[in-house]
């Protein structure tokens, strides 16, 4: 690691200010991670497309499920890609392809797949992957980095910045349909959405997200690493080296950085080099205890100093913009002091959030059961069959268990329009229920034998045709219907119906 | 007037075999033109008149002269033009100067079937008085009233191209109009039929009529209309009639709806419909097969589906979907 090579400027930094650095980071490689997050996220997306084609219920439903719970595996080519980039290597796609191959072991992938539950993933990926460390050693090496870090607001933030990305595409979708056309309100439109343009729009305010999510929690990484390691200094020192290298008068600006050195490090350098020279880690812990207890350890001192009169005054234009920047600075100090508190209780909050949908869900258990009942018996291609049809009931649970023995009750007791009621009734329903016919409530009868001719076996819709002649006569002819003629209906019916019964 | 039962049946029976005839007649003459010919045939039934749009060429006069031929009713054709007055239409008195008298002479419009050609050419003035006349069935002239002939069936054509010169209908005047119905090109096998048939019997550009028969008399035409009345119309039809009316008021597209007199042709279009196929009561489908040549002129389109290129079938189309079908 050559910290030399770094492209952005090393300094120490608050968690803000680091996110703010990621988003920069984001903004001037977007295009490039946009890309590699799609190499990573469309193969994934095809896959679940045809493993969900193997399940019950929705596809995209399904499809979309998975999705979620994979969004770590599609993020590794980007961090590797930003590693190296950070450090102005900027490596061709298939070397990274090559690397994510290299270091994605089972064990990797498995790690990386439970950080789906992780609020603090793109903190903790850059460990596992690049610093290698997994199992007791990566979470040790977290609990040094995450001492006062909170990255998890970061997660949270995301969470809902896609969420309302998500919902912003579907609604400006909804906004580009004329007005006119609009065949559905807006409540509607996003209530009872169809689950493919969920997906679809969810895949694509994760691609517009990640790297910003990625590039902000890689970079809250380094300002950590920045902090715990001194990197700034390093790299101070060693301009300073190299510019009195440069410089042939080398020893007196030699004597001027022995003296800055010793300056800066008065305090404790003579402790500095004793410790240095102790390698037992047991030792170690006892002095790093000392150093810590020690009262001057994290010392503030507040100095006051006279400032001369004749100092140049900072210019304000007018009292509106004293205050205007009064109140800038008092909102940049709120957010300093609650950033901490966010990221503390962040957590917390999350999990309250999560306790409260489970509830909620308990709390729906029976209707969410007939829910998953009804997706399963639909089957495959997702058809929800209707309840009522043109005023008629035709849940199944509505007709007799024997509905031919139950219209030849009704025709021999001389009610025949009822009889040849139940009869229709009974044979939409089938159709509906059992072959997944889409009969809209605004298809006339002749429209009704159509979709039968187009999706069922002639025998079917013959005797679909004759029933309906028969019905029609009844219904609004108003005449009573030939008692032979409806009992050939009835066994026609237990034939093509009544085994299924 | 009540019908029993079963004569009502004889007679729908026997009507509809008179008008299935009266409907192939007319197709020896007219070829390629089906639903038209249904159309117009459910219109001289309804006791309604017919506005008729197509370009050029298309046979709409020689389907007029041939209706009439069949139905063994008169004819005559006015060519509305920018100069045609009220009374070239109506009639007019003049004075006799052998008699010393005043005499009316009628116009073309005391006829059974009135061919009004490009009405759209004539200015507002004179298409008033063919409209007025239609609706109220009575000329007057020097204050004196006549009696149009019954049945009396208006066809009048308008010209979807060129448009400069003309004077267009308003929403009021077409609404009197019962369909308002489409003549397109016919298919390719059809136009080949025409060709060979219109070559190969006649010289020039004469319409030939004379494959069509008289089948019925206007007597006969009276007759069957009376009938009409006296077919069952379910309640839930009616509901469905007027829901579907109802709904082109609330429709997102469309400006003005349709007022009850639509609702009122509808119904009267689904009997004849149910007519034609041999029934004494409507169905659903009756008044669905129908709704498209009843209410497409009744309905203004708002401005930014007329700009998108939206026509009122397809919203119709759109609208007749959603209307929920009754089931008794």
């Amino acid at each position: 690691m050559n910290l030399e090579r770094l492209t952005v400027e090393i300094r120490p930094r608050t968690p803000w200010e680091a996110i703010d650095l990621g988003f920069i980071i984001a903004r001037r490689w977007y295009w490039r991670l946009w890309y590699l997050w799609l190499v990573g996220a469309v193969p994934a997306l095809l896959l679940f497309l045809v493993v969900t084609t193997l399940l019950p219920l929705s596809v995209a439903k399904w499809c979309l499920i998975l999705f979620w719970v994979g969004k770590p595996l599609y993020e590794p080519p980007l961090l590797i890609w930003l590693s190296k980039a950070l450090f102005g290597d900027r490596q061709p796609y298939h070397q990274i392809l090559q690397e994510f191959k290299k270091i994605m072991t089972v064990k990797r992938f498995c790690y990386i797949l439970a950080m789906r539950l992780s609020l603090s993933r793109s903190f903790s990926m850059p460990v596992l992957l690049l610093e290698g460390l997994e199992g007791k050693k990566g979470r040790q090496r977290l609990s040094i980095l995450q001492d006062g870090y909170e990255p998890a607001f970061l997660s949270f933030a995301s969470f809902f910045i896609e969420l309302i990305l998500t919902f912003t595409i579907m609604s400006l979708l909804y906004y580009l349909v004329p007005e006119s056309l609009r065949w559905i309100d807006f409540g509607d439109f996003i209530f009872t959405i169809d689950s493919w343009m969920i997906l679809g729009a969810y895949v694509l305010s994760c691609s517009i997200f990640a790297p910003l999510y990625i590039c902000s929690g890689f970079m809250l990484y380094i300002s950590r690493r920045v902090q715990l390691e001194a990197w700034d200094i390093e790299i101070g020192f060693k301009r300073i080296r190299q510019r009195l290298f440069k410089r042939k008068n080398g020893l007196k600006h030699t004597v001027i950085t022995l003296f800055l050195v010793m300056t800066i490090f008065s305090g404790f350098g003579t402790h500095s080099d004793a410790y240095a020279k102790i390698s037992d880690p047991e030792k170690a812990k006892e002095i790093i205890g000392e150093v810590l207890a020690d009262r001057k350890f994290g010392e503030e001192v507040t100095r006051y100093h006279w400032v001369p009169k004749d100092r140049e005054e900072k210019v304000v234009d007018s009292t509106w913009a004293e205050a205007w920047q009064e109140l800038l600075e008092s909102i940049a100090q709120l957010f300093e002091n609650i950033g901490p508190i966010i990221g503390k209780y962040g957590k917390i909050a999350l999990l309250c959030f999560a306790g409260i949908v489970i509830i909620i869900l308990l709390l729906k258990h029976t209707h969410i059961r007939r829910w998953l009942n009804a997706g399963l018996a639909a089957g495959k291609n997702g058809h929800k069959p209707v309840e009522v049809l043109f005023g008629m009931d035709l849940r199944p649970e509505s007709l007799p268990d024997d509905l031919g023995k139950a219209c030849l009750e009704l025709l021999n007791s001389g009610r025949k329009r009822e009889a040849m009621s139940l009869l229709y009734r009974g044979t939409l329903s089938r159709l509906v229920n059992d072959h997944g016919l889409d009969i809209l409530a605004s298809f006339t009868e002749n429209e009704c034998c159509q979709e039968v001719r187009s999706r069922r076996p002639t025998v079917e819709a013959n005797f679909f045709d004759n029933l309906t002649s028969l019905w029609i006569i009844t219904a609004y002819g108003h005449r009573d219907p030939d008692g032979n003629h409806c009992s050939d209906l009835v066994d026609n019916w237990q034939s093509i119906y009544g085994a299924k019964s | 007037m009540t019908i029993d039962k079963a004569e009502l049946t004889m007679n729908i029976k026997d009507g509809t075999a008179r008008i299935r005839a009266l409907e192939q007649e007319i197709k020896k003459s007219v070829i390629g033109q089906d639903r038209v010919v249904r159309e117009m045939i459910i219109g001289l039934l309804g006791g309604g008149h017919i506005l008729i749009e197509g370009v050029p060429g298309l046979g709409k006069t020689l389907l007029a002269r041939t209706m009439a031929k069949a139905a063994g009713s008169q004819f005559n054709r006015i060519q509305f033009t920018p100069d045609l007055m009220p009374s070239d239409i109506t009639g007019h008195s003049m004075f006799d100067m052998q008699d010393n008298v005043f005499k009316i002479r009628r116009g073309p419009i005391f006829c059974h079937i009135l061919l009004a050609d490009e009405i759209n050419r004539a200015p507002a003035k004179t298409q008033s008085a063919l409209l007025e006349a239609m609706q109220e069935q009575q000329v007057t002239i020097e204050g004196k009233s006549l009696k149009l002939a019954h049945p009396f069936l208006v066809m009048a054509t308008q010209n979807p191209i060129e448009q400069e010169g003309t004077y267009p209908l308003p929403q009021a005047q077409t609404d009197r109009f019962m369909f308002k119905i489409y003549i397109n090109y016919p298919d390719n096998e059809q136009e080949i039929d025409i060709v060979q048939s219109v070559t190969s019997n006649s010289v020039g550009d004469g319409l030939d009529t004379d494959k069509a028969a008289s089948i019925l008399s206007p007597g006969e035409i009276i007759a069957l209309q009376q009938l009409m009345p006296t077919m069952t119309a379910d309640e839930q039809i009616v509901n469905y009639v007027v829901a579907i009316v109802r709904a082109t008021r609330s429709w997102n597209g469309i400006d003005y709806g349709a007022g009850p007199r639509g609702a009122i042709n509808l119904l009267r279009a689904a009997r004849g419909s149910a007519l034609l196929s041999g029934r004494d009561f409507i169905t659903p489908d009756d008044v669905k097969d129908i709704a498209l040549p009843v209410l497409r002129h009744r309905i203004k389109l708002s401005a930014d589906m007329e700009i998108e290129g939206y026509t009122a079938d397809m919203i119709l189309t759109e609208l007749l979907d959603t209307v929920k079908a009754p089931r008794l």
